[in-house]
């Protein structure tokens, strides 16, 4: 986030909206493969586990395949939103 | 005679009336308001999108409720009731969902609406790419898709109504009436009448709301709605959680479990009937234990002996196998037991589910129980499709895109979606404990899984000793239900109004637009009401197809048109059809593969990742191979072209 000039720039918004795209494909990138990555051993080997293991009441796959993720990913969410978003005046109505 | 789920219902049956029609007077009084506001501002504008001036809470809520539709709040519990905690796996692609869903486009298509002065998705794209062509293409999908969307709402919406007020007196009078009234009626007739009722009472109400307050009433009816949604869910989980005496209990029973089987027996009755004797739809008996199991049979459906019958044969009915160490969930059948009942069974005919039968820790671990495939409820491939369909499924919306438009700056942008990423971190874990819990407290419900939502508030309420309770929790799915259906309602009249009406009627009055905007909003309603006259079983399909059309219709067209300069009307066209085109060939050919609604999977990834991955092939061979975009467009919605790259 930062100070923004008082007109709209449509390049440099556009150049910008880009950039911050990008990083959110990174993040889902990154959040699939933590999640889908661990599940994929983890989640499907619960099924023959005796005693099932368990962490706060739950399946540990869903702990750490999925609840931890959830957290990382807010954490993120709250960064990106306040400190890498930029702001910028918004285009102008035309007339009808 | 009835069964002790139906008793309980009883109970809550008046006060959960009186909570909901004071729910009802307020999304009422908010609709009036909301058509205050409408004069002196420029109708559609308003109307559509509220003057584009929505704030933080406005937008996040509005955009959240909408979200959470009757998939999150009846469908998905139905899910997670019927797989167990695998629905965890499926659901992770939510973790990214705020941010993914709102940040990829949010701002971009904002901007983009402003410039074009637009106020539907066609507009922006018919605008942007100067075609007319691919405005009509995209509001033909959009009201293709949308309207299965809208369909499954209305279902899932009449559907809570009915559990809402099954045990109030005047309701059943008027559902006599309604049946006495429409049986005779060809089509309309074959629809259950209590069912009918509370589709029309339902259509009827949301119907009149939104069309009389426009977006600004959807939105504020949606901000009311978010509120008793997360009330809702947060009473729903401290109630499961101290009834079932903490998850940690309800996960070892549940790694006990194992499936219900489905199939059909005999029953006799032992004594002699003076009247006729009804069982109610989900009458439990109780069979001999067996092999460190105790079976119970419950009915799918009411059986009624009349004329002196004391036999029914093929009696569609579930058989529990019960561990015996599940005290809770022992504890739960036995108390609906009736001792006194005069009727036997025999001759049990079931068959197991297809993966899972006999399998304890299929409901704690992935794949999960399945009835109908053996590779089981979600195989990693399928898993994998899930965590990319939640995030750009969602991002693909035409009616979150409609609230992507609408906010006022990008501060409210960056504040919703934090916002609307706690908000769903605090209602879909809760959903998956609550229901998980669910399985354990009232369990059987296999026999109408879609109406476990309801049964489990009126069962946790009443348990608490408030049944007044189940009026606010009931409230929340229905009011899930309702502010999607508004939304939709809208998005398919905007279009129709604007991208059809207006563009063949560029010189109608506002009067008139007016009344035309009114009469399509009634006219879409009736529409629905008339195609859910009798639904098929499972919500969950109808919204995955509806939501997962519009993505692959929209998801390509859209991100390429807000961020490829070089991106081509014709290319934008072929991405739209062959995006949605894909999507309908793969639940054709799934309908006949597997006998049913449903799409087909191939390698076990799920229509969507497919008619995405052709949808973006097919514009990018295109846009390489036709004629660049003139040059006016291009500095008008990306600066400078030099700057392009």
């Amino acid at each position: 986030m930062s100070k923004f000039p008082q007109k709209p720039d449509t390049g440099a918004s556009y150049r910008q909206s880009k950039r911050e795209m990008f990083v959110m494909i990174g993040v889902w990138v990154v959040a699939g493969l933590w999640v889908i990555g661990y599940n994929s051993q983890a989640a499907y080997a619960a099924e023959n586990e005796a005693p099932l293991r368990t962490l706060l009441g739950m399946p540990r796959w869903v702990v750490f395949g999925w609840l931890i993720p959830l957290c990382a990913a807010n954490l993120f969410t709250f960064w990106f939103c306040l400190c890498f978003m930029r702001d910028e005046p918004m285009e102008e109505l035309p007339e009808e | 005679m009835m069964e002790a789920g139906f008793i309980l219902s009883s109970s809550a049956g008046s006060a959960a009336l009186v909570s909901f029609a004071v729910y009802m007077l307020f999304v009422f009084i908010l609709a009036g308001l909301a058509n205050r506001e409408q004069s002196g501002r420029p109708f559609l504008n308003e109307y559509f999108l509220g003057s584009r001036n929505l704030g933080m809470w406005a937008f996040a809520f509005t955009y959240a409720a909408t979200s959470a539709s009757g998939g999150s709040f009846m469908g998905f519990p139905s899910l997670i009731y019927t797989h167990g905690w695998v629905m965890a796996l499926w659901v992770a692609g939510y973790i990214v969902v705020p941010l993914v869903a709102i940040g990829l486009i949010a701002k971009r298509l904002n901007q983009v609406a402003r410039k074009s002065g637009s106020i539907t998705v066609p507009e922006i794209l018919r605008k942007r790419l100067g075609s007319d062509t691919v405005g009509t293409v995209a509001t033909v999908l959009l009201m293709f898709f949308q309207f299965f969307f809208l369909l499954a709402q209305f279902k899932a919406g009449a559907k809570i109504m009915t559990t809402l007020l099954e045990d109030v007196s005047v309701y059943q009078t008027v559902v006599v009436l309604v049946d006495r009234f429409t049986s005779p009626i060809p089509w309309v007739g074959a629809a259950d009448a209590d069912y009918l009722l509370c589709l029309l009472v339902f259509a009827v109400s949301v119907v009149a709301y939104t069309a009389w307050g426009g977006f600004r009433a959807v939105v504020w009816t949606d901000m009311m709605q978010g509120v008793i949604m997360g009330l809702g869910v947060v009473i729903l989980l401290g109630l499961a959680l101290s009834q079932v005496g903490g998850v940690g209990n309800a996960t070892t029973e549940l790694s006990r479990q194992v499936p219900p089987r489905d199939g059909n027996a005999t029953l006799t009755v032992s004594a002699e009937l003076k009247e006729s004797l009804i069982l109610a739809k989900g009458t439990w008996f109780e069979l001999p234990e067996k092999a460190q199991r105790q079976p119970f049979v419950r009915l799918k459906e009411s059986i009624e002996f009349s004329d002196g019958r004391k036999v029914i044969k093929n009696a569609p009915i579930i058989l529990v196998r019960t561990a015996i160490e599940n005290t809770i969930e022992l504890r739960s059948i036995r108390a609906q037991i009736d001792d006194n009942l005069m009727v036997s069974i025999s001759d049990i005919n079931v068959v197991g589910y297809e993966y899972g039968d006999d399998k304890p820790g299929v409901y704690v671990s992935a794949p999960g129980p399945k009835s109908s495939s053996g590779l089981g409820f979600l195989p990693i491939m399928l898993a994998v499709s899930f965590f990319c369909f939640w995030p750009f499924a969602g991002a693909a919306q035409p009616s979150y895109m409609a609230r992507q438009m609408a906010f006022k700056d990008i501060p409210t942008l960056r504040h919703s979606i934090i916002f609307v990423a706690v908000y769903f971190s605090l209602i879909y874990f809760p959903l998956i404990v609550i229901f998980t819990c669910g399985r354990v407290l009232i369990p059987g419900w296999e026999i109408d899984a879609d109406r476990i939502m309801p049964e489990m508030a009126t069962f946790l309420t009443s348990n608490a000793g408030a049944p007044w309770l189940a009026g606010l929790l009931v409230a929340a799915p229905f009011a899930a239900v309702m502010s999607s259906v508004d939304s939709f309602l809208l998005l398919v009249s905007g279009s129709v109004v604007r991208d059809v009406y207006q563009r063949k009627n560029p010189n109608a009055s506002e009067a008139k637009m007016k009344k035309v905007t009114y009469w399509t909003t009634i006219g879409i309603g009736a529409l629905a009401v008339v195609a859910m006259l009798n639904p098929p079983q499972f919500l969950q399909d109808l919204i995955v197809f509806g939501s997962g059309g519009l993505g692959a219709s929209f998801l390509m067209p859209v991100i390429l048109t807000l961020y490829w300069p070089r991106l081509t009307s014709h290319a934008a066209i072929a991405g739209m059809l062959s995006g949605g085109g894909a999507m309908a060939a793969f639940y054709l050919i799934g309908y006949f593969v597997n006998g049913k609604f449903s799409g087909y999977e191939l390698w076990s990834l799920h229509p969507f990742i497919w008619s995405v991955v052709v949808s973006g092939l097919v514009m990018v061979i295109i846009t390489r191979n036709t004629k660049p975009p003139q040059k006016r467009l291009l500095e008008k919605y990306f600066g400078k072209t030099e700057n392009l790259g």
